[in-house]
């Protein structure tokens, strides 16, 4: 591949491949997939749809709070709920050794969905 | 134009090349293909769920 | 014998000899084999690894071949991994697809892709968004505000909602005006929605190749217009991100 790709930049170049080099984590972990470390692709896999689901009812609730159409007593059972959601999913997380980089980055369409 | 052009040119160019290789291109399905990247099929399959789910919110966000 | 596809076009480009060798950065070379069926002529070799030993190297390699092709060619080109189990399959291919893989041809006739992106500096970035978590509306502080642990929680994530929500309205506004610089040259353009929180703008777009020197200016303009942000342009590629066509 010749390295004439690059037609136009600007700024810093290291704040550029620092980010490029997040963006490219994706693909490396694509890449660097074997048998041997499939099974942890796997709990990754899993809790990565996991957290998008929790992210998303997350989100949800953020929607119903600001539509005010919640009694307080809901609400504070809400906050309750979704606050052992997320100490749970800390637990697991911790239990397969991922972090929360691991599970955002495939999150990506969060970001522009809610 | 900064000095380290060459490593950003380097770092881009794998970056963008893999991107498009692995995720991007002319499909071929059926069975007279067989994929020497059988293992991408996971991941893809993620790909399609996550966008599918994108897509859903979305509908239910028109509403 | 399986063969590995890299890429279809329209049998009327060729004017040249039908077989040539690319040399590979590492040394090696790959002997690459035309196949032609119902005007559509497919780029092949013959596999010879069994099992790449190096991916990453496999996958760059195969690209560079697809890259130098498009310089010559009007191409589609193919995802890696397109292993077809015999010559003969892919006159098959060619010829059950020849309406798909024609309207795909058109489409790319003479245009090669681009990608496009604009990053936040860092420093830019939390000069934007840090100051704005902590507002609130009027109407829910108090709903929000007690001396409950819950309710903090809830407080604390309903913060970090707005400050999110903020931060979306003003990528979208972003890209409503680069789409619209974009229209100028192109009616070709996707953005990518899967940003990470400095990359605000992830577009590819397909162009003629005589626009290119309208395209870098147009890219310098939007630059000036945001001396706050680092574009980036790269390219010409073959146009992956525009053939995304199944062959059956």
């Amino acid at each position: 591949m010749e390295n004439d790709k690059v037609l136009f930049y600007a700024g810093s170049s290291n704040e550029i491949i620092e980010e490029l080099e997040k963006m490219n984590s994706g693909i490396q972990g694509r890449i660097n997939a074997t048998p041997e470390n499939v099974e942890s692709g796997l709990a990754k896999l899993v809790l990565t749809l996991v957290e998008l689901i929790r992210k998303l009812m997350e989100k949800q609730a953020m929607r119903r709070i600001e539509g005010d159409s919640l009694t307080e007593d809901q609400i504070e059972n809400l906050g309750e709920t979704l606050m052992k959601l997320e100490n749970k999913m800390d637990e697991l997380k911790k239990i397969f050794n991922l972090t929360d980089k691991d599970l955002n980055l495939n999150l990506g369409p969060l970001g522009d969905l809610l | 134009m900064q000095e380290n052009l060459y490593d950003i040119n380097k770092e881009i160019t794998i970056l963008d090349v893999l991107d498009r290789v692995l995720t991007k291109g002319v499909v071929i399905t059926g069975d007279i293909v067989i994929s020497v990247a059988d293992i991408d099929l996971v991941y893809l399959g993620l790909r399609v769920l996550l966008s599918s789910v994108e897509t859903m919110e979305k509908r239910k966000a028109v509403k | 014998m399986p063969v590995i596809v890299y890429a279809v076009f329209d049998s009327r480009q060729i004017n040249d000899a039908l077989s040539s060798i690319y040399v590979l950065p590492s040394g090696s070379s790959v002997q690459i084999e035309y196949i032609s069926a119902n005007e559509l002529t497919a780029i092949v070799s013959v596999q010879t690894a069994n099992k790449p030993a190096d991916y990453q190297h496999e996958v760059l390699a195969y690209a560079g071949i697809v890259d130098k092709i498009s310089t010559q060619y009007s191409i589609l080109p193919m995802r890696y991994g397109s292993v077809v189990a015999s010559s003969a399959d892919v006159i098959v291919l060619l010829e059950k697809n020849s309406e798909s893989i024609r309207n795909g041809l058109n489409k790319i006739m003479n245009k090669e892709e681009y990608s496009l992106r604009i990053l936040f500096s860092h420093e830019h970035h939390s000069a934007i968004f840090n100051e704005e978590c902590g507002d609130v509306p009027q109407s829910l502080t108090g709903i929000l505000q007690g001396d409950s642990e819950t309710k903090n929680y809830l407080l604390k994530k309903y913060q970090k909602h707005r400050a999110e929500e903020k931060r979306l309205q003003y990528i979208e506004k972003i890209h409503s005006f680069v789409a619209q610089d974009l229209k100028k040259i192109t009616e070709f353009v996707d953005f990518n929605k899967r940003l990470s929180p400095a990359l605000i703008v992830d577009a590819v777009l397909l162009i003629e190749r005589s626009a290119k020197g309208e395209l870098l200016s147009l890219v310098a303009h939007i630059q000036s217009i945001y001396p706050q942000y680092n574009v980036i342009l790269t390219g010409p590629w073959p146009p992956y991100n525009f053939a995304q066509i199944k062959l059956e």
